[in-house]
């Protein structure tokens, strides 16, 4: 048997290891998952990721990225081998979090684009809400079918050094991530379907089913059943495979702005009998493309009137236009209050302590200890122009100084936290920490629907705390663990039939028949001429048939 | 053509669809047993003990373990269900056949045969995938050249006849012990335990079809109904029954006095008719139907032997161990 890896695994000093604990003892729930890991080879573990690879190549799940030769090269997405595990106490909690946020954050949009009472109760500055980027003046006072924004949600969460999972960001416009949440998944019960003893581990599959129900639920379809459609820039878009996979999940159309056309106020799509109209769109593009006429008139990717047929209520938007405004990092800091405000709840997962830096007593704190903290640009994504103190140069420290202070609203400073690590496999099949953060998926329809683990992203540098995957970060596999994983479902609803057949054996040729008892009769001329005793003449070779 | 060689034909057929079917349930069960009781009420597990069921072993209602399961359903050859099994006996009948089918579809099924004497029970539970993957291409490219290189004749319609008549088959015997498992269950219409139809679908590889086809949510009764009538899905019964007729039909000079055919038009009839009929049918209805159909396909099989194989060869229930 291979020997466990030379040097074992352990946690970095002063951070949260998600496997093992400060001991080096692995934790309870990854006991089973470190000792499979353990009777596995580093060579045999990177043998493992070569043919994950190559199936993830076969299968085109990749992504482009700029080479060092500054060309875009197609790699295989990077998949972690070691899974993350969640245990179902922490589950439970992060899901009702969520659901929480979510539903907080869906109604700070409707009041946002209506009766504005969080600005009237004096809880964020309307100065604030409009001067956003993604604040959508077309759809002031248009309530969706169902009057839900936010239909897909996708939150980054982090575990600070003690452990306690945190909000880092809100992500509720156009969230990704999801295909590979499954693809993954699948990979994993390919590759290593030996690491799943020992654990009953939540399905994720299910995600494009509860999707395009969602979708059908908010759906403004009077007759019978909605059609859905997911609209994707266009092949070129970074995020194709997905926008490709879950069409073909939901087993709905995959369109481009040419195949959509508004007539009058209803939407319709291009098909080979004519116009069909479309009911719901579930959208990957951002809303200042969607519509030249009321978004950004250049646009060449935008359906032009699609605004005015949203407004008519004759389409759904998912998610609606104008939800930018909720997941704005200078909004973030807000979202506690909004909890209490909107649901008289306290709120389940806190945020990182934050600072907005349009306070001239919190700016000037905050331009006192630059090097201890994280600068965010509050209307980017994808962990654009943010600058992290302790790992920044003393000119990326200057230039931060000097954007902030050129216009400190679009900035927001927060504290580092010291993201957990989980074991990661490195090239040569060793294990080492690595940080990691948790993009959990959430769907609005009827109801709010958590869809168990999600996105784990991964820093494949060590130290590093960099995990977005445009810019070489990795992923792994997320289990959540059911209740009480000893406690496997008998199957009870077979008891009625215990000790019975329930069917006949499988029809079989009788081997025994006429025809079939030749092929004895066809041999025994052989076995004649050739005796079973092992001592046959040579000179009497039996005859050729 | 020989009745026996019409016979071997036959049930070559029958062997590599049922190699073929067994190989894609494990592999679909073998991805959702990995995994544990989902947090949504949609993906219900098909489990081993099921499956056992299905292959027609004894099953007590015991739990059943994975490896157990996958051993004995792949690669033991004592089994006759079991893959290698299946297998086995296709290659004999090839073999048997080799001036009949070409010789490229010979290949197949002798590598297949090959493929699966390597792998080793170890081997298959460290990964199960690459088994499976082995026997789905070799088959699927077994179909694929009996459609792009054999003549269409008498010897490609006994050979499609029994491919079709197996899959319709094993289809039913999977719908017979998936639907009474829900119907017996707590919740009346299934609302919370309605996944073995999802796990239904992914098992025989319908789940895409499922959701593009205008079918309704993929609850039990709708994904039963579907296998069983959609006729524009190849695999669903009804498109094996159709096709088996179509076979046959061809093979047969006199096809309008044939048992078999006349019995396989009216089966046709009869699932069309349905298909309308039952539109909203619960599951002790669509069960009652899966018994029925499967005691007219036994029939089928019985007027196939009787007129074309010299009746000398009946099907007979072999003992599972």
């Amino acid at each position: 048997m291979p020997t466990a890896p030379a040097t074992p695994y352990r946690s970095p000093d002063g951070i949260y290891d998600e496997a093992v604990g400060p001991s080096g003892a692995p934790r309870e729930h990854a006991e089973s998952l470190m000792s499979a890991v353990g009777a596995l080879a580093p060579e045999q573990l990177a043998a493992l990721g070569k043919r994950r690879d190559r199936s993830f190549l076969q299968a085109g799940i990749t992504f482009d990225t700029i080479g060092p030769d500054g060309q875009a090269v197609d790699r295989p997405f990077p998949l972690d081998l070691i899974p993350r595990i969640i245990p179902a106490e922490e589950w439970s909690t992060i899901k009702r979090g969520l659901a929480q946020r979510l539903r907080a954050l869906n109604q700070f949009i409707d009041d946002v684009y209506h009766g504005r009472e969080i600005v009237r109760e004096g809880l964020i500055p309307w100065r604030l809400v409009v001067s956003r980027t993604h604040f959508a003046r077309p759809v002031v006072g248009v309530r969706p079918p169902g009057g839900v924004y936010a239909h897909v949600a996708g939150l980054d969460l982090v575990r600070d050094g003690d452990g306690s999972w945190r909000v880092l960001e809100d992500n509720v416009r156009t969230p990704s991530g999801i295909s590979y949440v499954l693809a993954n998944r699948q990979a994993m019960t390919r590759l290593a379907p030996r690491l799943f003893s020992g654990y009953r581990v939540r399905p994720v599959d299910h995600y494009p089913q509860v999707l395009v129900e969602a979708l059908r639920a908010v759906a403004p379809a009077d007759d019978d059943e909605a059609t859905v459609v997911v609209w994707t820039p266009g092949p070129l878009n970074p995020a194709y495979f997905e926008h490709a996979f879950l069409a073909h999940q939901m087993g709905v159309e995959l369109v481009q702005a040419s195949d959509l056309v508004v007539r009058g106020d209803v939407c319709y799509m291009r098909t080979t009998r004519g116009l069909e109209r479309v009911h719901a769109i579930y959208r990957r593009l951002d809303d200042d493309f969607c519509d030249p006429l009321d978004f950004r008139s250049d646009s060449v990717i935008g359906v032009p009137g699609l605004v005015r047929a949203y407004r008519a209520g004759t389409v759904a938007i998912a998610n609606a236009f104008g939800t930018g405004v909720a997941d704005d990092k200078a909004v973030y800091p807000y979202v506690p209050d909004m909890i209490r405000f909107y649901l008289g709840e306290e709120p389940i997962l806190q945020n990182v302590p934050t600072y907005r830096l349009e306070d001239p007593d919190m700016l000037a704190d905050v331009l006192g200890r630059l090097d201890e903290l994280v600068v965010k640009p509050t209307g980017e994504s994808g962990g654009k122009g943010v600058v992290i103190g302790p790992h920044a140069t003393a000119a990326e420290l200057a230039e931060a100084r000097r954007a902030v202070l050129a216009n400190p609203g679009g900035y927001i400073a927060q504290e580092v936290v010291r993201l957990s690590t989980v074991p990661t496999v490195e090239a040569d099949g060793r294990l080492s920490p690595r940080h990691v953060d948790l993009r959990p998926f959430a769907v609005f329809g009827e109801s709010i629907r958590v869809i168990p683990g999600g996105l784990t992203r991964v820093a494949m540098e060590p130290g590093s705390m960099v995990v977005n995957s445009s810019r070489g970060g990795g992923s792994k596999d997320t289990w959540v663990l059911e209740d009480d994983r000893s406690d496997r479902t008998p199957e009870p609803e077979h008891a009625a039939v215990q000790g019975e057949r329930l069917l006949a054996a499988l029809p079989e040729v009788r081997w025994g028949g006429s025809w079939v008892g030749q092929s004895q009769q066809q041999q025994q001329a052989v076995a004649a001429a050739d005796p079973p005793t092992p001592t046959p003449t040579p000179t009497d070779p039996p005859e050729p048939r | 053509m020989l009745a026996r060689i019409g016979h071997e034909l036959y049930w070559l057929g029958r062997y590599v669809a049922r190699a073929d079917h067994t190989a894609r349930m494990l592999e679909g069960v073998f991805a959702a047993d990995l995994q544990g009781r989902p947090d949504d009420p949609v993906g219900v597990n098909l489990s081993w003990g099921p499956v056992m069921a299905i292959m027609g072993a004894d099953w007590d209602g015991r739990r059943v373990d994975a490896d157990e399961a996958l051993q004995g359903l792949m690669l033991d050859p004592q089994r006759d269900a079991s893959v290698v099994a299946c297998v086995r006996r296709a290659r004999e009948s090839a073999r048997t056949l080799r001036d009949v089918v070409p010789q490229d579809m010979w290949e197949a099924i002798n590598t297949l045969s090959l493929e699966l004497l390597a792998v080793t029970p170890d081997g298959l539970l460290l990964d199960p995938s690459g088994a499976f993957r082995v026997v789905r291409e070799r088959c699927t490219l077994f179909w694929g050249l009996m459609g792009g290189t054999m003549l269409r004749d008498e010897a490609s319609a006994f050979l499609a006849a029994g491919e079709r008549l197996e899959g319709a088959s094993v289809l039913l015997r999977m719908l017979r012990v998936a639907l009474p498992a829900i119907a017996t269950a707590s919740s009346p219409d299934g609302g919370d335990i309605d996944g073995q139809a999802h796990a239904l679908l992914r098992a025989v590889g319908g789940e895409q079809a499922f959701r593009r086809s205008p079918s309704g949510p993929p609850d039990t009764p709708h994904v039963a109904r579907f296998l069983l009538f959609e006729r524009d899905y190849p695999n669903s019964v009804a498109a094996h029954v159709a096709a088996v007729h179509d076979a046959i039909d061809r093979a047969d000079v006199a096809s309008r006095s044939s048992p078999p055919v006349l019995r396989l038009s009216r089966l046709t009839a009869d699932l069309d008719f349905h298909r309308r009929s039952l539109e909203s049918a619960d599951r002790s209805v669509l069960l009652e139907q899966c018994v029925t159909l499967q005691d007219e396909l036994d029939a089928v099989d019985r007027d196939v032997s009787d007129r074309y194989f010299a009746g000398a060869l009946r099907p007979v229930a072999f003992s599972v161990s």
